[in-house]
C-alpha cells in the first residue's frame, strides 16, 4: 500500500473509532448530566425561596413552593425569573441577575424575593471570579444576613461607604457593590413587572433568555 | 535505555526518579492551577492518570500500524477522545469534582505529560511496559499534586479535604474553626511558592542519597 493511502486509512479508522467510542459514552451519560444540571438549579432555587416567615441567611429551611420552578420561568429584561408557586398562586420569585462591575468581570446571582411584599428571602451566587478570601466573603451567611429578611423599602440598599445600610466586606467594597447591583435589579423587576410575574405564560422548553 | 529496566523499575521510576512534576517539570499548568485543595489534586491526578493509561495502551498497540508522518495527529485524536470521556464521566458521576476542576479537565488534552509519554515511551515500547509506565507516572503525578494541594489547603484554609460528593465528604478541620488562613497560599502565588519548596526539598534529598551511595 502506498504511504499516502496508508496515512489516510489510518487517520480515517482512528477518528471513526474515536467517534464511535464518544457516542457510546455520551449515550450512557447524557441523561445523568442533564439530570445533574437540573438538580443543581433546583437546589439553588430551593435555598433562595424558603418557607414563608422571616428567613435567616444562616439557616436552611424547607422550600416554600410545591411546583417545579425551573420549568416555570419568565424572561424579563434579559433575566430569567423562576416562579415558585403554592397551588396556583405565585409565592416567590428567584431572579437570575447579573451583578455588574464586580472585581473580576461580572457575577451571576440568584435573588429570591417573596411575592407579597418583596422581602429578600435568599441570595445564592451562581458564578463569580472574585478574589478568594476577600470577595468570596459575599457567599457567607453572616454577610448576607444584612440583606435577607428586608423588604425593598426596609433599608437603603447601598454599601455604608456610599451612605447606605449594608456594611461592605472589608477589602471587597467593589464586590459588595456588585452583589447589591444584582439584588437591586431583582427588586426593580418585582416592583415594576408584577403583572408579568403573576400571569405571563412560562417559557417553552429550550427557549433561551438572552442577555445572560 | 529505558527498556533495560526491570518491570517493577518501570513503575517505580515515575514515583521519584522520573516524577513528572518534581523531576521532569511537565504538566505545570494543571499542577499550579487546580491544587487549591487536596481533593482537587487527587482528582486531577486520577483524571489525568485515566487518560494517560488509555492513551499509552492504545498508542503502544497502534505503533506498528501508524505511519510516522501522521503519528502526532493520531496521538492527539486518541488523547482528545479519552479526555472527552473523562469529562463526561466526571460531569455525570462526580459533579463536585468536575465543578472544582472546571476548565482544567478539557485542558488535560494539552498536558505535556500525556503527549510526552506517548512520543517518548509508548511509541517505542511494548503494551505491557507502557501500561506500567502510565501507572508509575500517574502515581507520581497524583502524589505530587496531592502533597501540593494538601500543603496549600492546610496553610490557606486550615482544612484537608479528601473526598466530596453531594452530602458525603471527608474533610478534616486540622487547625480549628478560628484559623483565618494564609490567603496567599490559596491564590496562584501560593502554588508557585509551595512547588518551589517541594522542588528544593526533592533535590536536597536526592543529593543526600547520592552522596551516601558514593
Amino acid at each position: 500500500m502506498p504511504e499516502t493511502v496508508k496515512m489516510i486509512v489510518v487517520m480515517v479508522v482512528v477518528t471513526g473509532l474515536a467517534g464511535l467510542g464518544l457516542a457510546a459514552v455520551n449515550d450512557r451519560t447524557s441523561d445523568l448530566i442533564a439530570q445533574n444540571a437540573r438538580q443543581t438549579t433546583l437546589k439553588s432555587i430551593n435555598t433562595v425561596l424558603p418557607e414563608t416567615g422571616k428567613p435567616d441567611a444562616c439557616k436552611t429551611f424547607p422550600s416554600g413552593f410545591d411546583n417545579a420552578p425551573d420549568q416555570d420561568t419568565v424572561c424579563i429584561d434579559g433575566m430569567t425569573v423562576f416562579r415558585g408557586r403554592r397551588g396556583s398562586e405565585v409565592t416567590g420569585i428567584a431572579v437570575q441577575a447579573i451583578g455588574e462591575k464586580a472585581y473580576a468581570g461580572t457575577m451571576t446571582v440568584l435573588v429570591g424575593l417573596r411575592m407579597s411584599d418583596g422581602m429578600l428571602t435568599g441570595i445564592k451566587v451562581l458564578k463569580h471570579a472574585e478574589t478568594p478570601g476577600l470577595g468570596t466573603g459575599m457567599t457567607k451567611c453572616e454577610f448576607q444576613r444584612q440583606m435577607v429578611g428586608f423588604t425593598p423599602d426596609g433599608q437603603n440598599w447601598t454599601v455604608a461607604k456610599d451612605g447606605g445600610d449594608i456594611d461592605q466586606l472589608s477589602g471587597a467594597t467593589i464586590t459588595s457593590r456588585s452583589l447589591l447591583n444584582a439584588v437591586t435589579k431583582a427588586q426593580t423587576i418585582w416592583k415594576s413587572e408584577r403583572d408579568r410575574l403573576l400571569s405571563a405564560p412560562a417559557m417553552k422548553e429550550g427557549e433561551v433568555c438572552h442577555g445572560q | 535505555m529505558a527498556s533495560k529496566l526491570t518491570l517493577t523499575g518501570e513503575v517505580i521510576k515515575g514515583f521519584w526518579k522520573e516524577n513528572p512534576v518534581l523531576t521532569l517539570l511537565l504538566g505545570m499548568c494543571p499542577t499550579l492551577a487546580v491544587t487549591s485543595s487536596a481533593y482537587n489534586g487527587i482528582g486531577m491526578g486520577l483524571a489525568t492518570g485515566f487518560v494517560l493509561l488509555g492513551s499509552n495502551t492504545l498508542i503502544a498497540s497502534l505503533k506498528s500500524v501508524v505511519p510516522r508522518s501522521v503519528r502526532i495527529p493520531v496521538y492527539v485524536v486518541v488523547i482528545a477522545t479519552f479526555v472527552t470521556i473523562v469529562d463526561m464521566l466526571l460531569k455525570a458521576y462526580l459533579l463536585e469534582l468536575s465543578q472544582g476542576l472546571g476548565l482544567f479537565v478539557p485542558l488535560i488534552v494539552v498536558n505535556c505529560i500525556i503527549l510526552g509519554r506517548a512520543e517518548a515511551f509508548a511509541s517505542k515500547n511494548t503494551i505491557f511496559r507502557s501500561v506500567l509506565d502510565a501507572l508509575g507516572m500517574t502515581v507520581g503525578f497524583t502524589l505530587a499534586l496531592f502533597v501540593l494541594g494538601a500543603i496549600r489547603e492546610v496553610a490557606g484554609a486550615g482544612t484537608l479535604t479528601l473526598f466530596q460528593m453531594g452530602e458525603t465528604e471527608i474533610k478534616f478541620n486540622l487547625l480549628g474553626s478560628n484559623y483565618i488562613g494564609i490567603l496567599v497560599m490559596i491564590l496562584p502565588p501560593g502554588a508557585f511558592l509551595t512547588l518551589a519548596f517541594m522542588l528544593a526539598a526533592k533535590n536536597a534529598i536526592t543529593q543526600r542519597l547520592e552522596k551516601k551511595s558514593n
